[in-house]
């Protein structure tokens, strides 16, 4: 099973998303880069690949940020929060009324790709707010 | 007296605390946004100029942070390194790097020469590391800055002292505050949580992350103790153990592998403390390491260690003299008990509080190096009520210190007493 995750890589979003598999954490799960190795606020734009299993399952999870929307052998993550908390919009996870525009904007994203691509993508949209999953 | 202060740095609540801690200033006039969009991400540069009127003992300032602008406007100028390195996201914590200082040689001080040129203008240099070494020696500054530069460090002037070099005592406390990216303010307040634990695994704990030199020597020590426990805090690549010496490395993992006592640096999950980030190693030490024991030895840093043990060929004007670190800030903050290794870490807060006419209770063990006493220590540690004494007259000292210290900060700054009693007065300063 292959996942690309559309967000900068980071050992805490591994956690987020893919906490509970089997890992060998301190060789697969690296903590910097060359990048971002005096700052740990600056983004990791490389691609990021981790091997892991989960239920006797072998994944690969490439962190890919913008890249590698086309590829068709996996599955594609988008999370609306990262997504805020990378474009400088939030400092902290959380919903905030100004925000209604990116949240049209992130399905706008979503809708083109999949229009062009055809491929899976799963949507992360936690947003710890009752009334907005209405939307 | 009037002054001007342009402060070079983007704005933010905390670095107005950190520069300008101890004055008379109305609260709501140190904004915590200037526009929607820092509003919601606090960790937005505030590139906007701010302005904050404020008293300090009669005096009025005006402070502007002005970011890259207005450098030869009359007045005083303030220049931060630490700041600079956030403000160009070279860095996301304060501490010494030795692998970026070479811009303060081809950079900041040819530019700081150029900008301070003008007779009315009076330039403040901020270079506060953490770290022990004499950075006015190493950068040159005796013959690269310009005399007229003020140059503020965190080496105390014991060793060696220079005309333009001013020690600040409170600026430097402040820095382990704020900015608070380390984690360090958070210890303030949890002295009430550490107040109602009464489930220590260990009297005495010595924790490690490097081990060599007088800390390897101390820790051998103490394992032939009773009372007294090493627990050692992994880092995330090995090689940083201690230099790869395989002996150290197995002496650590051979006395360190019972229970607690040993942290690893990448558990799963939740248990995961990340990378060699300063601020991922301060949560490790709050969380994991202030609820073992009811008092830790701290490998706090003194000159003294490096002063003795020189060779005849070693320049004493090159060893740093700085007193503190995060290692005796973050346990005066939190009210934790302490023994540092070296007594003149207790004599150099005890100087900081008389110099500042504050009383404080008396440290309960007099020592030069810890190693010679820590036999007695496990003695005293051994007799129950020897040791509910001893920890009680340790507990008074450290909340003695910490009052003090706080209430040094929250009344006095030392920066601004470099400005208002400098002699020579810059043109800028007059009468309202």
């Amino acid at each position: 099973m292959i996942f690309y995750v559309h967000h900068y890589y980071t050992y805490e979003l591994f956690w987020y998303f893919f906490h509970g598999v089997a890992v060998d954490v301190k060789n697969d799960v690296p903590t910097w880069t060359y990048e971002n190795r005096y700052n740990k606020n600056i983004k990791i734009k490389e691609t990021i690949k981790i091997n892991c299993s989960y239920k006797n399952n072998d994944i690969t999870i490439y962190f890919v940020n913008e890249n590698d929307w086309d590829k068709d052998d996996g599955y594609h993550i988008f999370d609306y929060n990262i997504n805020l908390i990378e474009n400088n919009l939030v400092a902290d996870r959380g919903w905030n009324s100004i925000l209604n525009l990116e949240l049209k904007n992130t399905i706008n994203l979503l809708n083109s790709k999949y229009l062009k691509y055809k491929n899976n993508i799963i949507f992360f949209y936690i947003t710890g707010n009752l009334t907005l999953k209405q939307r | 007296m009037y002054y001007k202060i342009y402060v070079h740095h983007s704005y933010s609540y905390e670095r107005f605390w950190y520069f300008f801690h101890g004055v008379d200033v109305n609260i709501d006039d140190i904004i915590l946004y200037t526009n929607k969009k820092n509003e919601f991400n606090k960790k937005l540069l505030i590139e906007d100029e701010v302005n904050i009127s404020f008293k300090y003992k009669e005096h009025n300032f005006d402070i502007s942070f002005v970011g890259s602008n207005k450098w030869r406007n009359e007045g005083h100028h303030l220049f931060d390194y630490s700041m600079f390195l956030y403000d160009t996201n070279q860095a996301s914590d304060r501490g010494f790097n030795s692998n970026i200082m070479e811009q303060i040689d081809d950079e900041i001080i040819p530019f700081l020469n150029k900008v301070s040129s003008k007779k009315d203008v009076k330039y403040h240099f901020f270079y506060i590391d953490w770290e022990g070494h004499n950075s006015y020696k190493h950068h040159k500054l005796g013959s690269t800055l310009n005399k007229n530069i003020n140059f503020y460090t965190d080496e105390v002037p014991i060793l060696y002292s220079y005309k333009n070099s001013f020690y600040l005592f409170t600026n430097t406390f402040m820095s382990f505050i704020y900015p608070n990216t380390l984690g360090l303010r958070e210890f303030y307040f949890f002295k009430d949580v550490l107040r109602s634990k009464d489930d220590y695994k260990v009297k005495i704990n010595f924790p490690i992350r490097r081990l060599y030199g007088s800390k390897l020597k101390l820790a051998k020590k103490i394992l032939k103790t009773k009372n007294i426990k090493v627990s050692h805090s992994s880092f995330h690549d090995t090689n940083h153990y201690n230099m790869g010496d395989k002996n150290t490395l197995n002496f650590i993992k051979k006395n360190t592998s019972e229970g607690s006592y040993f942290i690893d640096k990448r558990g799963y999950g939740i248990h995961d403390w990340g990378g060699e980030w300063n601020d991922n190693n301060i949560k490790e030490m709050m969380w994991k390491l202030f609820g073992l024991s009811e008092v830790n030895i701290i490998p706090e840093y003194h000159y003294f260690e490096t002063y003795n043990n020189a060779k005849q060929n070693d320049i004493v004007e090159e060893m740093g003299t700085h007193c503190i670190t995060e290692k005796s800030v973050s346990h005066i903050l939190s009210g934790k008990p302490i023994i540092p290794i070296y007594y003149q870490t207790v004599e150099f807060y005890e100087n900081i509080l008389n110099n500042n006419n504050i009383s404080y209770r008396k440290f309960p063990l007099i020592y030069n190096k810890l190693e010679e006493k820590i036999f007695d220590l496990d003695k005293i540690a051994d007799n129950e009520v020897e040791w509910k004494l001893f920890v009680q007259n340790l507990q008074n000292w450290v909340d003695d210190v910490r009052d003090g210290i706080i209430s040094i900060v929250n009344s006095k700054n030392d920066f601004l007493e470099v400005i208002i009693k400098e002699k020579k007065e810059v043109k800028i300063q007059k009468l309202i």
